[in-house]
């Protein structure tokens, strides 16, 4: 087999000791933590009468480990390039080299998009993008899990100012803060609270009171910023007002539209006071009746309020918004102290439920399972352990990526795995058999097509610029392009055809400035462009080539990345460079893909369109059909049936075909015409990538 | 699979813990008994008891964005409200529709409109989730939709095909909420594609795709011996259901090529009316819930000029549906059911020609599957702005339904959180309506 030198090199130069913050632990610590957790699962075992599995062989090793860590099978190239490393260290240098490197933040990016609900649009109006990258941007910088989880919970300010996407956090629940309340007492202290939201907790202690005392930090919280005073948006209204002599409430609408984007945000520090609902039903308190806020475990949080002037009256309401009730009380910085209070280290719940999500993510089964649905009474399945990590999360500072790279350096992590079922409470012989999650399955795939996969990351901050763009825009326009705004958008109104022509022709003129193009010929590129639209619409994805190439035969660019961003193609770009969640019909969603509406929603079952799919759609489509593909250039490259075996089962499976594989296979194409070593060579790719061992994470 | 194993993992409380032990209920077929069926119908549940049923199939034409109700169902001639838009008669005595619904009008006898429809929510999103799922949105967890519910309580019809299938609709798509994967529909992006890759790619003929099955199984076979686990079955009997599917004689319901020209004219050649065809085509093989969608209801600007374009496309495909239905039998096993997220306001807007959203009062259409015929049930007032007679709320609507296909409208399944939610939330039943 030939190995692809650029890879080599690629992987070569990656091999640097592992970027970890300057403050980062030092590696004896690292090294102390991996060799406690071995002995306390191991003893655990044997406690129990039960053997370790045996220590996994190299080739199963190298594909978890890219699996594990940077979400894609490995190339032929890495697997060659760990094959030459020195054998003595290659499991641990390689883990090291991966981790903190952008394949492995495109990896974690989908896990925690799945927790943190991240969309690439808030709402109808409202773009996702900043919350995403800020996401990204936390896990390139490493951040401190708690000083995350903060910034998440006090963010404040305007939702598309750059830098700011943290308030994404609480937009995702919009003007519901009970929701918000319970999904993060969920996600970060593992404790279900959402039954306690109309009546007292069934199974668990909650009463509804102590639910609302904890709504009542947030309470106040607008998602709105106050923006009003500006001058900017005086002059907006006054220009809006003038436009309504001639386009009545169009110009309002139009208003509206862009002030949504100007406005959206998060504003109010927190009163510390919030309003039962109308239909409170115990004695402890009556309806309506304001409580004030007051943590249900862990440390008690000193809080400086001062007693709102109110009754029981019933407040003001907004129409049709039940849910918008006049804030009680003055703003009191009581969101930062329930953040405070949530990664406090007296916090009993906040370390257990982050080291348990690591755990089950790096082996399949966490300590203590639904590890969300903490109770007093809960036991881990090895409490030493669950101890030992806890106190170890804390001692690393919430470094995640140190956790992760100590979790990674266990023999545990090396050994074979056990098909038991995720709720198991059976001891760590090894971890868990898994389906590769729907991201892995994508980027796995696009690793066959695509040279350097990891190489065509974007910067983080790439989707979200359109966004930033526009509010900057709009937060620092003259009076003459917000009019100008103004009246695009009323065209969006009066004459949709016409204003899409119009963005097609500003952004076309944007990315082209250097090659200006005629008018004439965006006039005969239209129908194209429809084409184009029509064919991606209908997944006509020969009639989409051809008309791409019609386009590019016209010189006219092709559309831009938002009108590519926005439609449910295929583009073949890393999962995390996709739409959050991708399309319905997207081969991302058929496998599992979290449609981020709960958290944790993504899942890894069969279903019949992904079998479909696999069956008659992209494996010949993308990658037999596909001569440029990498899979098929590194078989094609080998002239001998038996080399383009290995090398197909390389690319594949990250390992050489066994004696009597290889005889299976050669033996379909006995005769030696080239016919025959092609439609071998299909069924070999097409048999490898159906295979379970493909989709499966041994 | 070992008894410890299987019991344990019905213990599973995660979100996606409850979830079938074998493809066989992944795909719902009721070929052999599981160890779970025989322990009862899921972990944690009562066996599910099915009522008498009026209806066996759902076909859900949704019209999204909200549809006016007095440009549709529920005209007001001669109020200040009503507009330009004409009102007719109709085969009904005594139910009038406006003049966008000729074809309509002539098939009335067989159909019921509620013109007292009820909604709480006012927003797009929330009052489409609401419709389909008759719970409120929520951050926290997620409702089954109507056609998730009904294949979970009555099972698939023909176990080849899937149970719930979307056509159109673009965007987001029903919930399967808090039940397995398996619940969600299968979507249909265009009638006139059909079922996606469900035909062997561009030059693998029969015999090489066979080959090709004959050594996965092989490669597959040995993986699943070293690694006995659910999932890896559930797999292996999802290729062999997969291509079931694509070998069966029921593909041919997503085949649209079949229906003789004179039929998909009259249908209209156009998304819904081709998407209700092919609804026919699925109930007819055994399909039990498809949904069509319609967009592009949010008049808010030139209601008047959008819905003369909109509602022609709807008169044809609905008319003909139920004629086609009828003309099979199919009809009186199939519920046919056209509903919105919300009405329009009565008063138009002055600059726009518009209306805007409108929860108070709006109207939906039954047809099939026991709904007495020639009916026009509810009222609103004079100016169509307040229900006065028959209100039906959302759920009560979905409990209509449910109550059609014979679905326990008091069985509790518990989210795996054990949170205990009901099939259309306590909405009652507007028994009236059947015949």
């Amino acid at each position: 087999m030939r190995s692809n030198p650029c890879l080599f090199v690629l992987l070569t130069l990656s091999v640097a000791p592992a970027q970890q913050a300057a403050s980062g632990p030092s590696a004896a610590q690292i090294d102390s933590a991996v060799r406690a957790i071995d002995q306390i699962v191991e003893r655990d075992l044997a406690a129990k009468g039960k053997k370790p599995n045996p220590i996994v062989d190299d080739s199963t090793f190298v594909r978890r480990a890219y699996l594990a860590i940077v979400g894609r099978i490995p190339t032929a190239g890495e697997v060659e390039a760990f094959a030459r490393a020195d054998a003595s260290r290659r499991r641990l240098t390689t883990i090291d080299s991966l981790v903190g490197s952008p394949g492995h933040q495109s990896h974690q990016f989908h896990w925690w998009a799945d927790l943190l609900r991240a969309r690439t649009r808030l709402n109808r109006q409202v773009s996702g993008e900043p919350y995403m990258h800020w996401i990204k941007d936390a896990l390139a910088k490493n951040k401190p899990y708690d000083a995350m989880v903060k910034e998440l919970l006090v963010a404040e300010g305007p939702a598309l100012a750059r830098d700011n996407g943290a308030t994404g956090y609480h937009l995702r629940d919009l003007a519901m803060p009970e929701d918000d309340m319970a999904n993060t007492m969920r996600l970060f202290l593992g404790t279900r609270l959402e039954c306690a939201q109309c009546h007292n907790h069934p199974f668990d202690k909650w009463k509804q009171k102590e639910f609302y005392e904890l709504v009542a930090f947030n309470g106040g919280m607008q998602y709105r910023t106050d923006i009003e005073q500006s001058p900017a948006v005086q002059g907006l209204r006054d220009a809006a007002r003038d436009l309504m002599q001639e386009h009545g409430q169009r110009a309002q609408q139009a208003l509206r539209q862009i002030m949504q984007t100007a406005t959206v945000g998060i504003q109010g520090s927190g009163t510390g006071f919030v309003r039962l609902p109308d239909n409170y039903q115990y004695p402890d308190a009556k309806p309506n009746q304001p409580v004030q806020a007051s943590t249900p475990f862990g440390a008690d949080v000193a809080l400086n309020l001062q007693t709102p002037r109110v009754g029981a009256r019933q407040p003001r309401r907004l129409p049709q918004r039940a849910n918008n009730k006049a804030p009680v009380g003055q703003p009191a910085d009581t969101r930062a102290a329930f953040a405070q209070w949530v990664v406090s280290a007296d916090n009993p719940r906040f370390a257990t439920v982050i080291a348990n999500r690591l755990w089950k993510r790096t082996f399949g089964v966490a300590l203590i399972e639904p590890l969300d649905d903490l109770r007093d009474d809960s036991v881990a399945s090895s409490p030493e352990l669950m101890q030992y990590l806890e106190k170890l999360i804390v001692d690393l500072k919430f470094d995640l990526r140190a956790f992760e790279t100590v979790l990674l350096h266990t023999r545990l992590f090396q050994r074979e795995v056990v098909n038991g079922e995720a709720g198991d409470d059976s001891p760590f012989q090894g971890p868990l058999l898994r389906r590769m999650t729907a991201e892995q399955m994508w980027d796995s795939l696009l690793t066959l097509v695509i040279p350097d996969l990891d190489q065509t990351l974007r910067p983080a901050n790439a989707r979200a610029e359109e966004a930033y763009a526009r509010y900057e825009k709009l937060s620092s326009a003259s009076l003459e392009d917000l009019k100008r705004e103004l009246e695009a958008n009323i065209l969006r109104q009066t004459d949709p055809q016409k204003f899409r022509a119009m963005m097609r022709e500003r952004t076309a003129a944007g990315t082209q400035e250097r090659e200006a193009i005629s008018d004439a010929k965006l006039e005969q590129a239209r129908p194209l462009f429809r084409e184009l639209a029509a064919a991606r619409r209908r997944g006509d994805e020969a009639a989409e080539a051809k008309t791409l190439v019609l386009l590019q035969q016209l010189g006219v660019p092709l559309p831009g990345e938002r009108a590519r961003r926005n439609r449910g193609d295929q583009t073949l770009a890393r999962a995390s460079d996709l739409p959050s969640p991708a399309p319905v019909g997207h081969l991302l969603r058929e496998f599992g893909q979290s449609d981020r509406d709960t958290i944790e929603a993504g899942h890894t079952e069969a279903s019949v369109p992904q079998v479909l799919d696999l069956l008659n759609g992209f494996v010949d489509q993308r990658l037999l059909d596909n001569r440029g593909s990498v899979l098929r250039r590194a078989v094609d490259a080998e002239k001998d049936l038996g080399k383009k075996i290995t090398a197909a089962f390389v690319a594949l499976l990250a390992r050489q075909p066994t004696s009597a594989e290889l005889a299976a296979w050669r033996k379909d194409a006995t005769d030696v015409e080239s016919t025959a070593v092609e439609s071998t060579v299909r069924d070999l790719i097409w048999v490898l990538l159906n295979s379970h061992e493909f989709r499966f994470i041994r | 699979m070992h008894l410890r194993s299987l019991l344990s993992s019905a213990d599973a409380v995660t979100r996606r813990g409850f979830l079938s032990l074998t493809a066989q209920r992944l795909f719902g077929v009721a070929a052999a008994p599981t160890l779970l069926s025989l322990l009862g119908q899921d972990p944690g549940d009562e066996p599910i008891v099915l009522g008498p049923a009026t209806a066996r199939n759902v076909i859900y034409l949704f019209m999204r964005g909200g549809m006016s109700h007095l440009d549709t169902f529920d005209p007001k001639p001669g109020a200040k409200t009503q507009g330009p838009v004409q009102a007719i008669s109709t085969r009904a005595d005594g139910v009038q529709l406006s003049e966008y619904f000729p074809h309509l009008a002539r098939q009335m006898h067989k159909a019921a409109v509620v013109c007292s429809m009820q909604s709480t929510q006012g927003a797009h999103e929330q009052a489409q989730y609401f419709m389909r799922t008759s719970y409120t949105l929520r951050g926290t967890i997620q409702h089954p939709s109507l056609g998730a519910w009904t294949n979970r309580m009555a099972g698939k019809v023909n176990p080849t095909l899937p149970g719930h299938v979307m056509v159109g609709g673009g965007g987001e798509m029903p919930t399967a909420g808090f039940f397995p994967p398996q619940y969600l529909p299968l979507p249909i992006g265009d009638a006139e594609a059909g079922l996606r890759n469900s035909a062997r790619a561009k030059g693998v003929n029969e015999q090489t795709f066979q080959r090709r099955l004959d050594k996965l199984a092989a490669i597959n076979r040995a993986f699943a011996d070293q690694h006995p686990q659910r999932k890896v079955q559930a797999y292996s009997d999802m290729y062999d259901e997969a291509v079931k599917l694509m070998r069966s004689a029921d593909l041919v319901a997503f085949d649209m090529a079949q229906e003789p020209e004179h039929l998909r004219v009259a249908y209209g050649d156009d998304d819904f009316g081709q998407g209700c065809l092919l609804a026919r085509r699925l109930v007819e093989h055994g399909v039990r819930f498809v949904e069509v969608v319609s967009n592009g209801w949010d008049t808010h600007n030139q209601n008047f000029d959008t819905l003369g374009e909109k509602c022609p496309v709807i008169d044809r495909a609905v008319a003909s549906l139920l004629a086609d239905l009828d003309a099979r039998g199919l009809l009186s096993e199939t519920l046919v059911v056209l509903a919105t997220e919300f009405g329009r306001t009565p008063d138009i807007t002055k600059d726009n020609n518009g209306r805007n959203h409108y929860p108070k009062a709006f109207s939906a259409l039954l047809a099939g599957g026991g709904i007495r015929g020639g009916v026009r049930w509810g009222k609103t007032d004079a100016e169509g702005r307040d229900v006065v007679e028959g209100a039906v709320s959302v759920p009560d609507l979905n409990a209509t339904i449910a109550h059609a296909l014979g679905l326990p409208l008091q069985h509790v399944i518990k989210s795996a959180s054990g949170r205990p939610f009901t099939v259309a939330d306590k909405g009652k039943p507007v028994l009236g309506l059947f015949a």
